[in-house]
Order: structure tokens, then C-alpha cells, then sequence
């Protein structure tokens, strides 16, 4: 075990013991432990295998900053064991290595396959033989890619959103996010922080200071601040920053934000720095005063600042011993140096590690003169503790739109002037030293609570200002100077990585630039670098400095990659949420299900497909009764003085003459003369219209309607009735009789012919009632309210159960229609289709005095000849072709079939089809292809079935 | 004349609803114990179906609007009349008035004779086309968080508030109907889906069902 005594602060319950297991071994932490802490304090070193050299590699930042400790969490892969906390019996396994993790055979590639595998490999080889690419494809795609997905029914993993609307978003919850918090909470505003520590506080927590930074969160609860921890920003979007935290993406929509998001310690870049047993001093750290655990035995520090000498310190405190510190600059001017010489601690200046070796862990490292490389000496240890300055993570807020520009004196990109509503705070802007810190994230939360409408005046403005004020005097100090790390320069026998993620070593990028890719984006993509799990926070610095070397240009000059979303890793399902599948369903849908239907999407409805056998139903209806819901109808109510006038305008036929209780068949175009959708229009009385259009174009046709409404400043009132209305069809030679039963109205045909409508109670249900069809047999359409729809069905099926009457569905209705010869809008027609070409121009009325939509695009249709027409089709032998099966002359496709289906009734199979107009005469063959076989079939015109609407108008 | 039904009746009964028949509506009323509903509804959350409320919708110009209503509406309120009564104002020009439905047919007839001595003005009955769900209790916002993108703090949709949007994808509106009580109006046709994905949502909170007579009792 390597636990240390009882640190102050710690997150663990040294009194609640967890057990768990790793690659099926049994491991014991505590409650407060993460993943990886309880698997180093049990010993472990190796966490995981590099993603393209399968090396070693163990606890680098233990902040959930690298990509080091990938593992795999009961079956859910890309989980940090650093940031994740520890429960009982959870099953932790490895990535990315083969038998074992401690032998990975992959690791090859390391060994023997460095010269086969340099950057952009990928794009020279496996090119040829073209055949090879399956294989190729296979074998990369076994290789690639960290983890495997459990089968999908073993992944049932409970995702959603969370929808959060705020005043103020902290970003970050250290010292200045929490002060940023608490100011603009004093100040009235609704504040939401979010950190993706498990606990707030930041560095605070690991530096000494965790009962302040207890305090500031809990003055930050005690305002109301809804503090959000384990939680990570995403990414900035217009203000909307979505925030994963477990299974649940916050989408977090604040008037101002706060960006407190610290800053990254930065590795260095030697020989060797990748093994296990390098970590950051902030790594360290927290495995020390969180965790209590030791993280080495004998430890080397090396540093290019006061972090690393204060990290020494907080070791050595600790009881880590520290052979020796080696700090790059040759006079540390920081009083530090002379704590580390009192407690007998050997600082080396001027030095800098050159290299690190071990079996599969550090075991010693080398340092050197940074002058001369001289001086060289070989220290055994088994922790090298590096500090090569720091970041600032500047990703969100440069999504945010601010510029980031290069400050010398910190050797850092800081980040310009913010937008509008968005605030940086504390060392995320350079700022150093704590009461600096605080101050800057109290002044940004008031600013932010202003931005977001908080009561300002002028005492407040004035005490801004005298803060600003302090603030700039603390900054106005001299700063000690930031020392660019020296790159030693990689041995020949080690590898000297700049991106820990991608395996992209130093040579890498000197290789890419060598090819030509010699600026940092175009390195970046060749060589992958910063594009890995940790989206640059470890390597950008070392990145922008290595290509700065090898093209000679400074720092600045390189400048940064673009930042984008997301900052950082998520979870697909995290981001897709909830599944919603938004479906309708008509008030009788119930009974459908209770009656076995086969149920189908039709548009965003959920329709009977079937009632079991769909042959049977289009019997029932040619010889008794069958009753069909078509509830899913759009319905219109047009009423107005000028109603009538508005329906004359939208369509090619006369409506406003309809006389009250007729009915009119209607297609609506659009402004180019194409058909949009089709209908019937109903005379209600003089001023008022009933308009039926198809399902799936009733949101269309509504919004149709009202935007010419409104363009011809007409008076007329449009009421969507969809859902309002039930509507059932009974069709058949026994709808009258059944009918009859239900209602007083005189349902004879003198009294109701067809395309009359009436008003009256059916069932007790008042209701309209449309002697139409679509189906081509006697039927009546009886629209009622959809609270009363299945009472209406149920009403039909129990008066008509002594006519035989059955219920059909979707593909019942296709066959009677097809009969018909009816058009599908959007099956048998496209955006191409007008009226002429579909064989409807007896719609057009172009003697019509009213201008009307598509008016001028049909003049022009009406007087030239069309390439294409739909027409009617009988196949030659038995086969029904595919909708979609071509229509060919001369083997070339020349038109398509829209529908087709076998015609039990007609003893053949038939169909619609777009043919050239030349072929457009009944009696014409015509050749079918579907699916590479060969058809012929002869073109029909006019109803296949009933052609002189006896049975439809009997 | 049959008994209206509500479009969420077969997920009603699936839920061990009783039902009692209430102006012509069949009405569930409670799902077991009462006081149970009243208690998440006081403290956690609870899901009730009122899609037997009665909704008019009313169109008329502008300056109609406010006559109809018998007063000036403000975008983004209701208001409540003394016969519980919400006027709604979607647009300047259309209003829906949701309603119990014991004052249905008198509200109806009233707002008819009024429309009669304008221009122009309609008024449709369109109940049976809208769903409603009342979400109530302090985790009400809670389980709204997750359906929709609506800003629901107490300090931007005060009681009265009327914010149009989308809740769990299909257009809705939402009235802030009491402390803590958001009433939901949506198409219903779409009412079994928002009820099931209600239920789901709002099982990590612990949602229960509730009948009317726990919604009364709350209003008492
Ligand atoms: S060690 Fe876990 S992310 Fe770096
Ligand atoms: S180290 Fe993570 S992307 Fe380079």
C-alpha cells in the first residue's frame, strides 16, 4: 500500500472501504477515492497503452487533463480513472492492449515498427493493391480506436437533457470562479457554476488552502448558487454552453458568462518523458493531499518555475523524499529555493532533465547543464515530478470569440479583450498570486451581474473601480519571468513525445514540417497532433514550440490551433439525450391496437398497416363494408366574408360558388404551377369552409393559406381542425344501410347524393357527414369530435357487424384506390408534377376570372406539350413491379412507376407510372425494368375499376 | 351523446386510474390514495391529465381582441377570470380561452353574441384538439427542464405566464397555471406521446399520477 498518513483535506473516508475490481481482480479504496487513485494506492503504475505505439503509460495530471488513464467502466469505455469516483463493485478494465495490459503485443509497433510508422503513414501506404483494401480496412479497424462498444442491448445507458436558464455561468470553480460566484450572487444574480472537479475549489483544494476554498463554496450555496460539480463545459455556442455531467447534458443559457477556467501544468518534453512514474507537479500533488497517497518513493523534481519548487515543498512535507530538483532557470529568484535548501532539499540550477529509463516505469533519469548539456548525472528514482509551466485553458472563451494573444513576460497566449456578457477571471488571464485572483474573479462576477441585469448604481460603479484599482497595483508587481522550457534534444534510444494522446514525438513534428506541413495547423493535421482525447490542454505549448523550432520562427508567430468544440471527450448518447420519436394518433388508435392492427408511419402519424390480412379487407369492401379511420386528414375551417375569394385564389377550379352542403375535389399548386396537395373543399354556408388536404401536408397547407391570407390582406379566418376532428370513412355496398342505422338524417340517394354533406348526429355524436370516397364504392366520411371518435367507431363496427363489416387499413386503401386510378400527392407525383402532366387539367379552370396561385406557370404548361404522363398501367403477366422500377425505350430509362399492386378484383396486377407522352395512349406497351428484370405492360387511361363511378355514386 | 374521453384514457387506465364522469367528460379522478397525489404535488412532483378542459379559440382584429376577452391582454399573460377562466393571448389576433367545462356552453354562447356584433370575428371550439397536462409541485421545473428549453424561473414566467414553445419536441404552450403548477397544451393527437414521455422523464423524480380530485384538493 502507499497510502500516506491522514492528510489535512483529503477526500477520502479512510473508514468506508470500497472494493471493486480491475481486469477482474479484486481492489480495495475508499469512499472519496477516484478509479485511479485506489488502483495506485494498491500499487498499480500502468493504467494504460499509447494509442499508436501501445507504451506503457501511468498517472500523468490526475485532473482528468490527459488521456493516461482511459479505462473502461462496466463495459463504457473512455472513462478518466482519475475524475471518476469510486463505487463499490464497479468492474474497471483496460483499453487498448493485447493478452494484458502488462503485455500488450501491440507493442511492437514500438519496438520494431517505428520506421514503418511515421506521421501520415496512413495517407502513403495501403494504397496498392486495390484489392487489399477490405483487408486493410479490417485490420485498421481492429487496430484503431481506444475500446470497444458492448453490444448495444448491454449499453442501456439513461441519458437527457437538462434545460438551465441563468443569470451568470462560472466556469470554473477554483479561487477566482468561486469569488466570481459569490460577487454575483451578492449582487442578486441567478448563478450557476460549474466545475468538473468532484468537488469545487480548484487548486486550493491540493495546495493547502482546501478549508478556504470549502468556505468560498459554501458562501457561493449560501447566495443560492447552484454549484455543478464533476461537470464539464462542452463548448460556447451563442451563449449556450452545454455541460455533460454523468448521463445528463445541461444545457446552460446565461445572460453573462464567467470564464474561471484556470490553468494546465504543462509537461516537459525529454526522452522518455511519457513512462509511468512522470507525472505533473499538480498530478502529484493531488494524489498527496486528495487521496493521500504516495506517489512515488524517491522523487525527482524538475521545473521551469515556483510551481514545481512549491510542489517539492508540499512533497517533501508529505513525506515524499526528494533526491533533487533541477530548475531550468540558473538563478531562482524566489524564496522558495531557500525553503527547499533549509529542509536539506539539492536544487540543481541552470539544469534540466535529458532523459528518463525504465522498464515499463521510471527507475532513473538523467539531468544535464541547460548551458552545455554538460555536468550530466544519473539519479535513481521512481517519480519524476515535471513542471514545465502552464497553459491557460483558453479553449471556451475562444469559442466565445475572444482572440488570444502572446504575453512574453509569461511565455503564455492570454486572452484579449472578451466579448460583451463574457468575463475571464484569474489565472485564465494571467493573473497571479492569490489575493490577485480573488479580486479579479469577485470583479468579473459583479460585471457579469451587471451584464445580466442586476441593479446597478453608483456606489456600485464606484466600488468597481477602486477594486480595478487595487487589482492593477497588485499586478503592477514585478512577476518573475517565465523560462521556455530547452528541449534537450531526444536521445537516440528514447522517444521524446510532444503529444502523449496521438504517440506524435518531437522528430514527428520536425518530420512534418520537413514535408512541407510547416505551420501548426497543417502540422497538426498531418501528424495529428493536439487532436487526441485531451484536445491539446498537454501538448498545444510543446506543439507551438517544437514547430517554432523547426521553422525558425518564434512562438507567437506559430500561434494557436483553432479551438473547437467539444473541450472536452463526450459520450454520442450523452450528446443525443433522451430519444423522442414525436408520433400522432387518432383518438381510435386504442382500438386499433385492441383490434391486432399492424401499425405503420404515415408522415408523423401512426397508422393500421393492416388488420391482420389486407386481401380480405378490400373484399369486405367491394362486397359488404369496411370502415377506415382517417383521422389523420388535415382539416381546415376557412371562414370569413372573403373565404370564398381566398379558396378561388389558392386554387385552379371555382370554390366560392360552392353551394352550402357540396362538396368539391380541389388541388392546390404552388406559384410554379406544381402540384403541392390535393383535397376536398365543403360548402358549410355561405361564409364558411370545410377543406380536407392530405395527411402529411396539412401543417403545409395551413401555413400555405395563411401566409396568402396575409399577402392579400384578406378577411378570412383559417382554424386548424386536425386533431380536432375524428374522421372515419365506411365505404361499400352496405355504408348506407349501416349508416341508416346510426343516424335520422334521410340517408337515401335522392335525399344524399354523392358529394353531398350533411350535419347530424350520428351515434349521438354530432358530426359531419361526406357522401365521397376514395375507395370506389358507395362510402360516407364522417368527421366528428375526437373526444368522440372511438365511440363513433365503435358505434359503425357495432351497427355494421350484421353487414359483415371489417376494418381495413393503409394497404387496403392503396389497392381500392389504385383501382380507381386515384393519385397519391407525393407518391405518384413529385415537385416536378403539374396537373396537365399528371392527367388532372380538367382541374384547371383557365377561364376563370380570378387571378389564381400557379395561374400564369399553367397557361404556359397548358399550351405546351409535356415530356412525361402519368398514366395507368396492366401488366402483361403476374409480376408487380416495384414503386421506383424504371420505364425504359430502347433499354434507356425514359420514366418510373409510382404505385403498383396486384388487383385481386381485376385478376391482374396494375399500377401508375410516369411515362413519355408519346406512349401516353391507352392500348400503348411499355417496357418495365425492376431489378434487372424485364417487363412489358400496356398503358390504361381512366379507372381500372367501376370506370363510370356506378358503384361509387349508387 | 357518448362521454368525451380524454386522448391519454387508455394510458390512464393502464395506470390504475378511476374515472367518474364529469360534464359529459370521462374524468379520472385519483389513482390510489389521494392524499398521496396531494403530497407530491405539495413536495415533489405530480403529473395530472386535464385534457378535458375546454379550449375556444377565438379570432378577431386586434382591437377586438381585448372586447372579447372583456379587457386588454398582454403577449406572454393570462388571465384568469373569476370563473377560473385563463384568456390566453397567442397573437394579437387569436386568443384561446381555456375553460372548465361547466362554463363551456355559456362562455361559448357569450363570446358568439359578442363576435356577432363585430365585423368579423370566429369562435371555434376546438377541445377535443388539445391535450392538456398539468406538471405540479416544486420539482415541477425539474421534469420540465428535461422536456423543454423554456425559461420556467419563477422570476421570468411568473403565475399568469403563457410561454409558446416546444416540450419534448411537439408544439405546446405552457401557462404558468399556479405556484409551481404549469399547465401544458399541446395537439392531441400527440397526447399519447407527451404523456409517455411525461411519465419517463419524471420517473427519476419520482413523478406520480394524479387525478382531479387531488388537483381540487390542492385548489382548496
Ligand atoms: S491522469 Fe487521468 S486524465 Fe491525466
Ligand atoms: S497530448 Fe493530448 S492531444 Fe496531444
Amino acid at each position: 500500500m502507499t497510502r500516506l498518513e491522514p492528510q489535512p483535506g483529503e477526500r477520502i473516508d479512510r473508514r468506508s472501504p470500497l472494493r471493486f475490481s480491475f481486469d477482474g481482480e479484486r481492489v480495495e479504496g475508499f469512499e472519496g477515492d477516484t478509479i485511479a487513485s485506489a488502483l495506485f494506492a494498491g500499487g498499480r503504475r500502468v493504467f494504460s497503452r499509447s494509442f499508436k505505439y501501445h507504451r506503457p503509460r501511468g498517472l500523468l495530471c490526475c485532473s482528468g487533463a490527459c488521456a493516461n488513464c482511459l479505462v473502461a467502466v462496466d463495459g463504457r469505455p473512455g472513462v478518466r480513472a482519475c475524475t471518476e469516483p469510486l463505487r463499490s463493485g464497479m468492474a474497471v478494465e483496460h483499453l487498448n492492449a493485447w493478452p494484458s495490459l502488462e503485455r500488450d503485443v501491440m507493442r511492437a509497433v514500438d519496438k520494431v515498427g517505428g520506421p514503418f510508422t511515421p506521421p501520415g503513414f496512413y495517407y502513403k501506404t495501403m494504397i496498392r493493391p486495390r484489392r487489399l483494401w477490405p483487408l486493410f480496412e479490417w485490420g485498421l479497424r481492429r487496430i484503431a480506436g481506444l475500446g470497444k462498444l458492448t453490444r448495444r442491448d448491454e449499453r442501456e445507458w439513461r441519458t437527457s437533457y437538462r434545460r438551465r436558464h441563468a443569470d451568470v455561468l462560472v466556469i470554473g470553480g477554483g479561487l477566482a470562479g468561486l469569488s466570481a460566484a459569490v460577487a454575483a450572487a451578492e449582487l442578486g444574480a441567478d448563478v450557476v457554476l460549474v466545475d468538473d472537479g468532484a468537488e469545487a475549489g480548484g487548486r486550493l483544494l491540493h495546495e493547502g488552502s482546501h478549508e478556504r476554498a470549502r468556505s468560498l463554496a459554501s458562501a457561493a450555496r449560501g447566495h443560492g448558487v447552484e454549484i455543478l460539480t464533476g461537470a464539464s463545459a462542452l463548448g460556447y455556442y451563442d451563449g449556450l454552453v452545454p455541460v455533460r455531467r454523468g448521463g445528463v447534458l445541461h444545457q446552460i443559457r446565461a445572460r453573462a458568462h464567467v470564464a474561471a477556467t484556470g490553468t494546465i501544468d504543462q509537461p516537459l518534453v525529454f526522452a522518455g518523458n511519457d513512462l509511468p512514474g512522470v507525472m505533473t507537479s499538480d498530478g502529484a500533488l493531488r494524489l498527496t493531499a486528495l487521496y493521500g497517497v504516495r506517489p512515488g518513493s524517491r522523487a525527482v523534481v524538475a521545473t521551469t518555475g515556483d510551481r514545481g519548487l512549491r510542489a517539492a515543498l508540499a512533497l517533501h512535507a508529505a513525506g515524499v523524499p526528494i533526491a533533487l530538483v533541477v530548475d531550468e532557470r540558473s538563478e531562482p529568484v524566489t524564496a522558495l529555493a531557500d525553503s527547499l535548501a533549509e529542509h536539506g532539499i539539492e536544487v540543481m540550477t541552470g539544469a534540466m532533465v535529458v532523459g528518463a529509463c525504465g522498464d515499463d516505469a521510471v527507475q532513473r533519469v538523467t539531468v544535464a547543464r541547460v548551458a552545455d548539456r554538460g555536468g550530466e548525472r544519473v539519479v535513481h528514482c521512481d517519480l519524476l515530478v515535471v513542471s514545465g509551466g502552464s497553459a491557460p485553458a483558453t479553449s471556451l472563451l475562444a469559442q466565445a470569440g475572444t482572440a488570444m494573444a502572446f504575453e512574453p513576460h509569461s511565455g503564455q497566449f492570454l486572452p484579449g479583450e472578451t466579448p460583451a456578457h463574457v468575463q475571464a477571471a484569474g489565472e485564465l488571464a494571467g493573473i497571479d498570486g492569490d489575493e490577485a485572483i480573488e479580486l479579479s474573479g469577485a470583479l468579473a462576477g459583479a460585471r457579469a451581474a451587471i451584464a445580466a441585469g442586476a441593479g446597478e448604481d453608483e456606489a456600485l460603479h464606484s466600488r468597481i473601480a477602486g477594486e480595478q484599482t487595487e487589482l492593477d497595483r497588485m499586478l503592477a508587481r514585478p512577476a518573475t519571468p517565465a523560462v521556455t522550457p530547452t528541449f534537450c534534444g531526444a536521445a537516440a534510444d528514447g522517444k521524446a513525445f510532444v503529444c502523449l494522446c496521438e504517440d506524435v514525438t518531437d522528430k514527428d513534428i520536425a518530420y512534418s514540417v520537413a514535408e512541407g506541413y510547416d505551420s501548426i495547423e497543417l502540422s497538426k493535421r498531418y501528424t495529428t497532433v493536439t487532436m487526441g482525447p485531451c484536445q491539446g490542454r498537454m501538448c498545444q505549448l510543446a506543439a507551438i514550440r517544437a514547430v517554432a523550432r523547426q521553422t525558425g520562427v518564434d512562438a507567437p508567430a506559430v500561434g494557436q490551433t483553432t479551438a473547437r468544440p467539444p473541450w472536452t471527450p463526450v459520450a454520442m448518447g450523452v450528446l443525443a439525450g433522451r430519444p423522442f420519436e414525436p408520433a400522432k394518433r387518432s383518438s381510435i388508435h386504442a382500438r386499433h391496437r385492441a383490434l391486432g392492427a399492424n401499425v405503420m408511419w404515415a408522415g408523423d402519424w401512426r397508422r393500421p398497416y393492416d388488420y391482420g390480412d389486407p386481401a380480405l379487407e378490400v373484399r369486405a369492401v367491394h362486397d359488404a363494408a369496411g370502415i377506415i379511420d382517417l383521422s389523420s386528414l388535415g382539416k381546415l375551417l376557412v371562414r370569413g366574408p372573403q373565404a370564398g375569394q381566398l379558396l378561388d385564389r389558392l386554387y385552379p377550379n371555382r370554390l366560392s360558388n360552392l353551394k352550402v352542403g357540396r362538396l368539391r375535389y380541389g388541388v392546390l399548386n404552388s406559384d410554379a404551377g406544381r402540384i403541392m396537395d390535393d383535397g376536398t373543399v365543403f360548402g358549410l354556408d355561405e361564409d364558411s369552409f370545410y377543406v380536407t388536404t392530405t395527411s402529411s401536408g396539412a401543417g403545409a397547407v395551413e401555413e400555405w393559406f395563411s401566409w396568402w391570407m396575409a399577402d392579400w390582406d384578406l378577411d378570412a379566418h383559417i382554424t386548424d381542425l386536425t386533431q380536432t376532428l375524428a374522421a372515419v370513412n365506411v365505404a361499400g355496398p352496405r355504408a348506407r344501410a349501416i349508416l341508416q342505422r346510426l343516424t335520422d338524417m334521410d340517408c337515401s340517394p335522392d335525399a344524399f347524393g354523392y358529394l353531398d354533406g350533411r350535419q347530424a348526429h350520428v351515434a349521438g355524436i354530432p358530426a359531419l357527414v361526406l357522401r365521397i370516397g376514395f375507395v370506389g364504392e358507395l362510402g360516407y366520411e364522417i368527421h366528428a369530435p375526437a373526444a368522440h371518435g372511438q365511440a363513433l367507431w365503435d358505434a359503425i363496427a357495432q351497427a355494421g357487424a350484421q353487414d359483415a363489416i371489417r376494418p381495413f387499413g393503409l394497404e387496403a386503401q392503396r389497392v381500392l384506390r389504385l383501382q380507381k386510378g386515384h393519385v397519391i400527392v407525393g407518391q405518384d407525383t413529385d415537385g416536378e408534377s403539374n396537373a396537365y402532366s399528371a392527367s388532372m387539367g380538367w382541374i384547371v379552370k383557365l377561364d376563370k376570372e380570378e387571378d389564381f396561385v400557379g395561374r400564369w406557370a399553367l397557361e404556359l404548361a397548358a399550351e405546351r406539350a409535356h415530356a412525361e404522363t402519368l398514366v395507368g398501367f396492366r401488366m402483361s403477366n403476374g409480376a408487380v413491379p416495384h414503386e421506383g422500377a424504371a420505364v425504359v425505350v430502347d433499354g434507356a430509362p425514359v420514366g418510373r412507376v409510382t404505385s403498383a399492386r396486384h388487383s385481386e378484383r381485376l385478376g391482374h396486377a396494375i399500377g401508375l407510372a410516369w411515362v413519355p407522352t408519346a406512349l401516353r395512349d391507352a392500348g400503348s406497351q411499355i417496357a418495365i425494368v425492376d431489378e434487372g428484370r424485364h417487363y412489358s405492360a400496356e398503358v390504361v387511361r381512366g379507372a381500372f375499376y367501376d370506370p363510370d363511378n356506378e358503384r361509387q355514386r349508387g | 351523446m357518448p362521454l368525451a374521453r380524454s386522448p391519454v384514457e387508455h394510458e390512464l387506465v393502464r395506470a390504475g386510474a378511476s374515472f367518474e364522469v364529469r360534464d359529459g367528460w370521462n374524468v379520472a379522478t385519483r389513482f390510489g390514495a389521494v392524499a398521496d397525489e396531494v403530497q407530491a404535488a405539495r413536495c415533489g412532483v405530480a403529473i395530472s391529465d386535464r385534457s378535458w378542459l375546454a379550449t375556444i379559440e377565438v379570432q378577431a382584429a386586434a382591437q377586438h381582441i381585448a372586447t372579447l376577452a372583456g379587457g386588454p391582454l398582454q403577449l406572454g399573460r393570462a388571465r384568469r377570470d373569476g370563473d377560473g377562466c385563463w384568456w390566453c393571448p397567442l397573437t394579437a389576433r387569436r386568443l384561446l380561452v381555456v375553460a372548465p367545462p361547466s362554463r363551456v356552453a355559456a362562455l361559448h354562447d357569450r363570446l358568439e353574441e359578442a363576435a356577432g356584433a363585430l365585423d368579423f370575428a370566429s369562435v371555434v371550439d376546438v377541445s377535443a384538439g388539445m391535450a392538456a397536462v398539468l406538471v405540479v409541485g416544486p420539482r415541477a421545473r425539474d421534469l420540465l427542464a428535461t422536456l423543454t428549453a423554456l425559461d420556467l424561473r419563477a422570476r421570468e414566467a411568473p403565475v399568469g405566464a403563457l410561454l409558446p414553445g416546444s416540450v419534448a419536441r411537439v408544439p405546446a404552450v405552457v401557462l404558468h397555471e399556479r405556484d409551481s403548477g404549469f399547465l401544458v397544451l399541446f395537439g392531441a393527437a400527440q397526447a399519447e406521446y407527451v404523456w409517455t414521455v411525461m411519465a419517463d422523464a419524471g420517473e427519476p423524480l419520482s413523478a406520480v399520477f394524479a387525478g382531479s380530485d387531488a388537483i381540487e384538493a390542492l385548489d382548496a
